[in-house]
């Protein structure tokens, strides 16, 4: 039979096939391009201090002042905190051989002020000066018109710092010393039995989470013996505790091995449910179900193994973490310590603020509010302060928190100004997670609490923030993990671009030195430096910090993951 | 043979599947499974030329599987694989290589719930016809007219064409949806359970216009209302548990089954 | 006491002290509307302060008239917008007088359509004046309402009139009007919108004060902000848009779960790594590019390091998993049956995918991209570190230029006294910035929320 429709123009079937095969390739690279770009960021970031092994050759510094030959730099321990000299002076000889062979000797003597300078300037008829005096911090420049080699030899005074085998190294390139940006030592913090105690942990977890029934089976054998598990573990636990000297990381050692204990003796026990019950025990997806809370059990083990992976087999003693920044002059040997512990605290002052006061506004504008003006309007400032760019959070905080005068609290350009600053920018990101994580809870569970007579404050605070917390928790360390790669505000708040000192948290109100930093305002101020060496050093920190934030995002992801497969299994 | 199955004595599919008039659609041993678990058991069904087969049986019992097999529906989800072999003349429709889209094209189909695109009434019923030919504006006019008159519909639209499709009500949602099936001229229309969102009224108008359409098209028709399967089918398939139970002419099965089985659901002992 | 009474004295409703659990919950919410005065008061305060020093040298706003500039672009965007007004008038209160026109001109092709609609951006390209572009914009919305209005004559259907799209056009016509027949823009407000020069410290002897040297023309850092941030959506939107269509339509659940992690990793990269990704590596990338385009005699100046190319390619990588995630969001939430129903026609998946999924998914794909738009326009560290420090406009985008957020950054890293000129200028751009971005936000959050509440 002929149907109507066949008698029309028909479309070309080859042309639809290709279109099909053209846009779902061309969609695909699209998605390709994303992930390419990911790639290149970690590649283009890892490269300069990993791949390559950066390790402290300063380049010539006629690549970044043209005038000058050399660069002399030294740390200044010669100066102390009023700025008055301690050691002795720098006594340089330059010698070279234009045809006439030439010595001469330099005494440089620094002073506490700043900014004052004089360049060295040599040429065939000798030194322009045997006497300078300059500045602390302050750079001044061996010019040479010379076209030969000048060799600078220290005769005296104070060792460049960088240089670590204690020579006075000064030559051609001042500090030639290699100096590691990342693995100086290389030597690891924990103790052998910490890591095993960790490797002990991931064992446990790989074996209540994929079936291994050779395993398994070989673990039958300790079938009865529970009792000696559970002790044998608190051993462990007693011995990493005494080897560790209670450091954090033999906290965590022990743990790690309570926790193995406690995995092996629910294995144990599942296992002998289930042969008393005839069947086989090896058979994974029954034991699973056998084992008692195995889902928290999990949660908990693989929180643990997360957080102690920076703590025991990633805490090599790495100066890049553990010293401070160090002088503005010496790239290889500065640190992140000042910057991390800025880091650290205000999170924390911003996590107190903001924590309380928008868990609160949640909790109210979903469970408490009518659809006012009020709470509408409420509700839409909070959808749109999500949005407002964070440097405007920072003027706020300028002017608020830092200025004094006006309404301004007079903070100072310090961490606690900046705490608060953070808090107020997280404050909508936290409000608007918690109220999602509110939103799902279900109707049913507020009603059937309604039904055996709560009033309304007990079934929020007994039913439906319990069955929330994993939410609001998770939308928390998102804000949290939001904020710490924020540099913008900060920058407006005034976080300082050299701090040689560990911060103080409340110097904002007891007085005392309000200099801080965190770690993006280090990279940025580290990425603004001309010299090569600084971009390096900013790579490690940028490293640095993507690690951090992996790691905060999976702990999220994993009490996303768990309480989401309890809520719905 | 049969298998006892949570107390129950199931049957195999049965082979007794005799037909009057012209086949036109042969499913064959189909075995189906949802990643590990099987939903469909050997299952065996003809379908005549422009009659109303019927599918009923109790929730989960495999017959919208069945109905979204015949115009491979289920390839879109990822864990399901089938055995067995689907014909329509000298075309196999389980083949790996079948042309999916002219298959779809003589196999149409209306869902549930009715899904009306977001778009206009006329674009809805145009959309079909625009993927597979280039029509002049006037044909496409007098295609859209004359599907929407046969989905008895046009009489409420005919003011409203460039209004959404989504603005109608449920009832005339799954009408146009209708409409936008056989403005294609598919030779079988599959329903899957067309009318469960429907109010009444909505229900019997739809249930005369498959007394309509059944003139010009195949229908195969998944139902949960056995009194529907008994007002609009010509043959009707009982399935359980995955297996055609059985499969006969609309009044055979309502008057006197063959199975037990059968005439326990049908008269509402279980299920 | 008799028992009973007793007990009801005992349950006696007790009057609520005025701490209660509802009330202190209220007032942490007071906080949001606290935190929205304190920003809109510190920006307003102190840019309102910056306002009237400088109105105090030089007036509010000063301008001249100039009759012969309705000879010039303006005055052509002038008619074509009085066109767009009378076209309007005509559909809302002279319908019936749509029948006169002809269907050719009220129902044309859909390639002429297409070509129509595209005008704007050759205009845009062609004559580098964005008005016009605006107006034509303005004329061809017309022209498609009355399409719409020409194909629903032969319906019954009642449409009242809206008025808000007469006023719209009646106002911006006025506006382009004014401005075609004024130039030479000066006082507070004509200097700080209408001036394309950025010398806020000007060479004068005392910096804190106001000198005449000085010059607030805020346009200089909006330009470069636009340029960087569409410049991003150019590159975030195709991209992120195929990347969610990928994995909504075609990815299969395995890959899926590689990708979306990705994503978020790469949205959870701070900004000012990115910059100093772009700061490395797109910079002397982009340079290369541009030493070409030089030697081909392309631009007219050598390219530098910083540029607004480097910033826009590094601002659309950190944007593009916003436009990527919020997308997928948009198409995974239409349901399922719109696609088998689109399949069950016959349909191949790339036809199911652009004429049905992207067109039901349509507004939440539009409020990804414009809250991608708003978060570009907002972002500092990167561009601080990627676009540079010097305040000039220029069209040759590899020149260093500065973005509003850049300029802030960079003037407050020195320590700028309270009060001074200088620190009242980056609350004015703070603020012009507060506004564009909020009313960016609110655009992108009604459409979204207009889209969740389709589904």
């Amino acid at each position: 039979m002929k149907k109507d429709i066949d008698l029309l123009k028909k479309r070309n079937r080859a042309r639809r096939d290709l279109m099909e095969r053209a846009g779902s390739t061309g969609l695909a690279l699209t998605g390709l391009i994303g992930m390419l770009f990911l790639t290149v960021l970690v590649w283009q970031i890892a490269k300069p201090t990993f791949i390559d092994g950066e390790s402290g050759q300063i380049e010539p510094a006629s690549e970044f002042i043209p005038e000058s030959d050399y660069i002399l730099k030294w740390d200044h321990p010669t100066v102390d905190e009023n700025g008055d000299l301690i050691g002795e002076a720098v006594v340089l000889e330059l010698s070279w051989n234009d045809g006439s062979p030439q010595t001469h000797e330099i005494t440089i003597t620094v002073t506490g002020e700043r900014g004052l300078k004089e360049d060295i300037i040599v040429d065939s008829n000798g030194v322009s000066t045997n006497e300078v005096v300059v500045g602390k911090k302050t750079k001044f420049y061996l010019l040479s018109s010379l076209n030969v080699p000048v060799t600078v030899e220290q005769l005296s005074g104070p060792v460049p710092a960088a240089d670590p085998t204690g020579k006075p190294a000064v030559g051609a390139f001042v500090i030639s010393g290699e100096v590691d940006v990342l693995v100086a030592d290389g030597s690891l913090v924990a103790t052998p039995l910490e890591i095993v105690a960790w490797v002990a942990l991931l064992g446990a977890i790989l074996l209540i989470s994929v079936p291994m029934p050779t395993m398994l089976g070989r673990l039958e054998r300790l079938g009865g013996k529970e009792r000696a598990v559970k002790y044998g573990s608190y051993l462990l636990a007693a011995a990493t505790l005494a080897l560790g000297a209670f450091t954090l990381d033999a906290w965590l050692g022990g743990l790690c091995w309570v926790m193995v204990g406690v995995i092996t003796v629910r294995l144990l026990e599942g296992l002998t449910r289930l042969r008393k019950q005839g069947r086989d025990p090896t058979q994974f997806e029954r034991l699973k179900h056998t084992i008692t809370n195995r889902e928290g059990l999990l949660m908990w083990a693989r929180m643990l193994f997360a957080f102690s992976m920076l703590f025991i087999p990633l805490a090599i003693d790495i100066p890049f973490l553990t010293e401070r920044y160090q002088d503005i002059f010496i790239p290889y040997a500065s640190g992140i310590r000042s910057a991390f512990f800025g880091t650290v605290w205000v999170m924390t002052i911003a996590m107190l603020v903001s924590m309380p006061v928008s868990i609160g506004a949640a909790i109210y504008l979903e469970e408490y509010a009518k659809a006012t003006r009020t709470t509408k309007l409420i509700q839409a400032l909070v959808t749109n302060l999500a949005g407002v760019p964070s440097i405007v959070f920072g003027m706020f905080g300028l002017a608020i928190f830092v200025k004094q005068g006006g309404i301004g609290l007079g903070l100072g350009p310090s961490i606690l100004a900046a705490g608060l600053t953070m808090g107020v920018m997280a404050m909508p990101i936290i409000v608007l997670a918690s109220q999602e994580a509110l939103r799902s809870v279900p109707r049913s569970l507020r009603e059937s609490a309604y039904g055996v007579g709560c009033t309304q404050w007990q079934v929020t605070r007994d039913h439906v923030l319990p069955s929330a917390m994993p939410g609001i928790m998770t939308g928390s360390i998102l804000a949290m993990s939001r904020i710490m790669g924020e540099a913008a505000p900060l920058v407006v708040v005034g976080a300082a671009a050299l701090v040689l000192f560990d911060p103080e948290p409340l110097a904002g109100l007891t007085g005392g030195n309000l200099n801080f930093t965190v770690i993006p305002i280090q990279i940025y101020f580290w990425t603004s430096e001309p010299e090569h060496a600084w971009h390096s050093m900013a790579a490690a920190a940028s490293i640095t910090l993507i690690l951090l934030l992996a790691a905060m995002n999976s702990v999220a992801i994993i009490l996303r993951e768990h309480f989401r497969r309890r809520l719905n299994p | 043979m049969s298998e006892v199955i949570g107390g129950e004595l199931v049957p195999d599919s049965t082979r007794d599947l005799d037909i009057d008039g012209e086949l036109d659609l042969m499913v064959e041993d189909l075995d189906l499974w949802y990643g590990s678990n099987q939903a469909l058991y050997g299952v065996s069904l003809p379908i005549a030329k422009n009659s109303v087969t019927a599918l009923i049986g109790p929730s989960g019992c495999g017959k919208s599987t069945l109905l979204r097999t015949i115009n491979r529906m289920n390839d879109l989800i990822p864990i399901c694989r089938y055995e067995g072999k689907i014909t329509k003349g000298d075309l196999v429709i389980t083949n790996k290589g079948a042309d999916l889209v002219n298959l779809r094209k003589s196999i149409g189909m209306v869902f549930q719930r009715p899904n009306p695109f977001p778009k206009s009434i006329y674009e809805n019923v145009a959309y079909g016809v625009r993927l597979h030919h280039q029509p002049k504006r006037e044909e496409l006019d007098a295609i859209v007219e004359k599907s929407l008159k046969r989905a008895a519909i046009w009489k409420e639209v005919t003011d409203r064409l460039h209004d959404l499709g989504t603005s109608l009500s449920g009832g005339q949602q799954q009408r146009l949806c209708i409409a936008r099936t056989i403005a294609i001229e598919p030779d079988v229309i599959l329903m899957d359970e067309p009318c469960s969102a429907l109010d009444p009224i909505a229900t019997a108008a739809i249930e005369e216009l498959i007394l309509e359409l059944k003139k010009d098209f195949t229908v195969v028709i998944v139902t949960h209302s056995m009194s529907q399967a008994a007002r609009v089918s010509d043959y009707t398939g009982f399935m359980y548990l995955g297996r055609m139970v059985e499969f006969n002419k609309t009044e055979k099965i309502f008057s006197e089954p063959d199975q037990e089985l059968t005439r326990r659901y049908i008269t509402g002992r279980f299920g | 006491m008799d028992p009973m009474e007793r007990l009801e004295k005992k349950y006696e409703p007790k009057k609520t002290p005025f701490f209660n659990a509802r009330n202190i919950l209220f007032f942490t919410s007071l906080s949001v509307i606290l935190i929205t005065l304190g920003i809109i008061q510190t920006l307003l305060f102190e840019a309102m302060s910056f306002f009237s020093q400088v109105a105090d040298a030089r007036g509010w706003f000063t301008f001249e008239v100039d009759a012969t500039g309705l000879s010039s672009l303006g005055g052509v965007s002038f008619v074509l917008l009085l066109l767009a007004l009378a076209g309007e008038y005509i559909i809302q209160f002279k319908r019936d007088q749509l029948e006169r026109a002809s269907k050719d001109l009220m129902l044309p092709r859909k390639s002429i359509t297409t070509l129509v609609l595209l005008s704007p951006v050759f205009v845009c390209l062609g004559t580098g004046s964005f008005l016009l572009a605006l107006s034509l914009m303005g004329l061809i919305f017309v022209w498609r309402r009355a399409g719409k209005a020409y194909l629903l004559l032969s319906g019954k259907s009642e449409t009242t009139p809206d008025r808000s799209v007469l006023y719209f056009l009646g106002i911006s016509s006025l506006a382009v009007l004014f401005f075609s027949i004024t130039n030479n823009y000066g006082g507070a407000f004509g200097e700080f919108f209408f001036k394309t020069q950025w010398t806020p410290t000007g060479a004068c002897a005392d910096r804190r004060a106001l000198c005449e040297n000085m010059s607030f023309g805020v346009n200089s850092l909006l330009l470069t902000t636009l340029q960087v941030a569409f410049g991003a959506l150019f590159i975030a939107v195709p991209l992120g848009v195929g990347c969610a269509i990928y994995l909504s339509e075609y990815a299969s659940p395995r890959l899926v779960a590689v990708v979306k992690p990705t994503l978020e990793l790469l949205a959870g990269v701070p900004s000012v790594v990115y910059g100093f990704f772009a700061f490395i590596y797109i910079g002397p990338l982009v340079v290369e590019v541009g030493e070409y385009a030089f030697a081909q005699g392309w631009i007219d100046a050598p390219p530098n390091v910083l540029n607004p190319i480097n910033g826009a390619i590094v601002v659309g990588v950190m944007i593009l998993p916003l436009v990527a995630s919020m997308s997928e969001d948009a198409l995974r939430a239409v349901p399922n049956e719109l696609r088998e129903g689109s399949l069950a026609l016959g349909a191949t998946k790339i036809e199911t995918t652009f004429n049905v999924m992207i067109q039901a998914s349509l507004s939440g794909i539009i409020a990804s991209i414009i809250l991608a738009l708003s978060r570009a326009v907002g972002e500092t560290m990167a561009v601080t570190l990627a676009v540079g420090t010097v305040a000039v406009y220029t069209s040759n985008m590899f020149l260093p230029a500065q973005t509003m957020t850049a300029y802030i950054a960079q003037r407050v890293g020195g320590d700028l006294p309270f009060g001074e000129i200088g620190y009242l200028t980056i609350f004015a751009v703070g603020l012009y910035l507060f506004v564009i971005t909020l009313c960016l936000n609110l655009l992108g959050n009604k459409v979204l929320s207009a889209y969740r509440e389709a589904y």
